[in-house]
């Protein structure tokens, strides 16, 4: 089966009991046994159910890994895959990382043992430089949140395994539509699957996939063990939502490859970040590591902020990302509000700073929006 | 929504819809997955043999309910069951 059919059929097979078409919602706590010592296959929730099953299914396939895990939020993903780890270790994390990541790393996981490195990953010498005795992982953000910085993730994966460390992508922007770390040799892929997966902005959830049966297994008795698992109704929200990802994130693309060009163009844009252009630093990279540049741009103005985030009218002023609505949000007061400022500036996040999650609708009204804000821009 | 008469008669279409795997047997239609259905015994069985005939929906009649799969698999499909 190819993308798009894998997308709908990846799992899911009529129910054998009903012949119900789509996965029903298993909504129930726990599972009654044939007799002692034997089960149907489910137990309790926690540990497993089929609604989720089916997602958790359909997700590993996209991602071209072996088994995937879905849970309540993508931090409750993230923060189940820093227990793979223990006291002592050290991991190599992107700097421009979602700003809840890095507060999950740098103000949590350091409470218990973990050290952290963010380094810009686009330079073999540095990142090698970077790994001590006590290194297990490199954390991989590409396109990272918010500058769209490109990794070669081809590159991070053989420094890796020179030296026996694990790799994690959050493949939450380009979506396994456009990048599937797995086939460049990653070890583990973890989701927002808030993001583009579920795509309608009406659920949260999150999704680690694994590259091998054996991690399979610890994420396994890691999400069992924490219970950071998702509900199955929103599991199948978010089954719903993948069948119509190829076609969805597509469309996102087309709209954001002509709003990326359009603001380059425009006299109140002081710079566009955008890996489908060609003045992109990571362009070459991501047109041949990825299959499509995403739906996402960011771009610093030339003028006072607050009046165009004030100014649009259709873009709605709101966090998150990958939905059919076309959201713009303001990184250094909002998605990473959590990074110290001075860590922001080194990184290069400026409270100048714009990021859109370019939405669904037609694009003349998209660019149309932009046009009259930034007409409106003060400053 | 494509409708086509299968070669054959009604030992055909039974053929064709047990060999079906992608497009799957099942009244409704306009979902993201491909649906087959036969109106002779599904959707328009509530019509009498004769009316039907008028219409012309015959017994060899089968309506697919085309999804937003891959194409190549489904034409994979199709070419699959009906050889």
């Amino acid at each position: 089966m190819r993308f798009e059919t894998l997308a709908i059929h990846g799992s899911e097979k009529p129910d054998p009991t009903t012949g119900a078409l789509i996965t029903p919602i298993y909504q129930t706590s726990t599972f009654a046994f044939e007799d002692v010592g034997k089960t149907r296959g489910y137990d309790y929730s926690r540990t497993s159910n089929p609604t989720r099953k089916v997602l958790e299914e359909t997700i590993a396939r996209l991602e071209g890994g072996k088994a995937g895990f879905a849970f309540a939020t993508g931090m409750a993903a993230e923060a189940t895959a820093m227990h793979l780890l223990k006291a002592g270790d050290h991991v190599i994390s992107g700097d421009d990382i979602y700003g809840g990541t890095y507060r999950l790393f740098q103000d949590v996981m350091t409470n218990f043992g973990l050290e952290f490195t963010f380094l810009r990953l686009n330079n073999r010498r540095e990142i090698e430089d970077a790994i001590r005795p006590n290194t297990r992982m490199i954390w991989i953000e590409t396109p990272s949140n918010p500058l769209l910085n490109i990794t070669d993730v081809e590159m991070v994966v053989d420094i890796a395994r020179k030296h026996n460390l694990l790799t994690m992508a959050d493949n939450t922007f380009p979506t396994p539509c456009f990048l599937r770390p797995i086939e460049y040799g990653v070890d583990l892929v973890v989701h927002s699957t808030t993001k583009y997966l579920n795509g309608h902005c009406d659920v949260v959830g999150g999704a680690i996939v694994t590259a091998t049966d054996d991690l399979a297994q610890r994420v396994q008795f890691l999400l069992n063990a924490l219970g950071t698992c998702a509900s199955p109704f929103d599991c199948w929200l978010v089954l719903r939502g993948i069948k119509t990802l190829p076609l969805r994130v597509r469309q996102h693309e087309r709209n954001a490859a002509e709003v990326a060009s359009f603001l380059e163009k425009h006299p109140r844009v002081r710079r566009v970040f955008y890996p489908g252009l060609k003045s992109h630093p990571g362009h070459e990279i991501a047109a041949r590591q990825m299959d499509g540049f995403g739906g996402m741009v960011s771009f610093e103005i030339n003028g006072d902020v607050n009046s165009f985030l004030r100014g649009v009218e259709l873009f709605i002023l709101a966090e998150s990302l990958g939905g059919a609505d076309s959201l713009v949000e303001h990184p250094a007061t909002m998605s990473h509000a959590s990074m110290p400022g001075e860590f922001r500036e080194k990184v290069g996040i400026f409270d100048n700073l714009v990021r859109l999650s370019v939405g669904l609708e037609n694009i003349k009204d998209i660019i149309e929006d932009l046009e009259q804000a930034l007409a409106k821009t003060e400053g | 929504m494509i409708s086509f008469e299968i070669k054959g008669g009604f030992p055909a279409v039974e053929k064709f819809v047990s060999k079906l795997k992608l497009f799957l047997l099942a009244e409704s239609l306009g979902g993201v997955e491909s649906l087959a259905c036969y109106p002779t015994k599904m959707t328009h069985s509530s019509l009498s043999a004769e009316e039907r005939s008028k219409r012309g929906i015959k017994e060899n009649l089968i309506r697919l309910s085309v999804g937003i799969e891959n194409k190549i698999d489904l034409k994979d499909d199709l070419a699959k069951a009906l050889s």
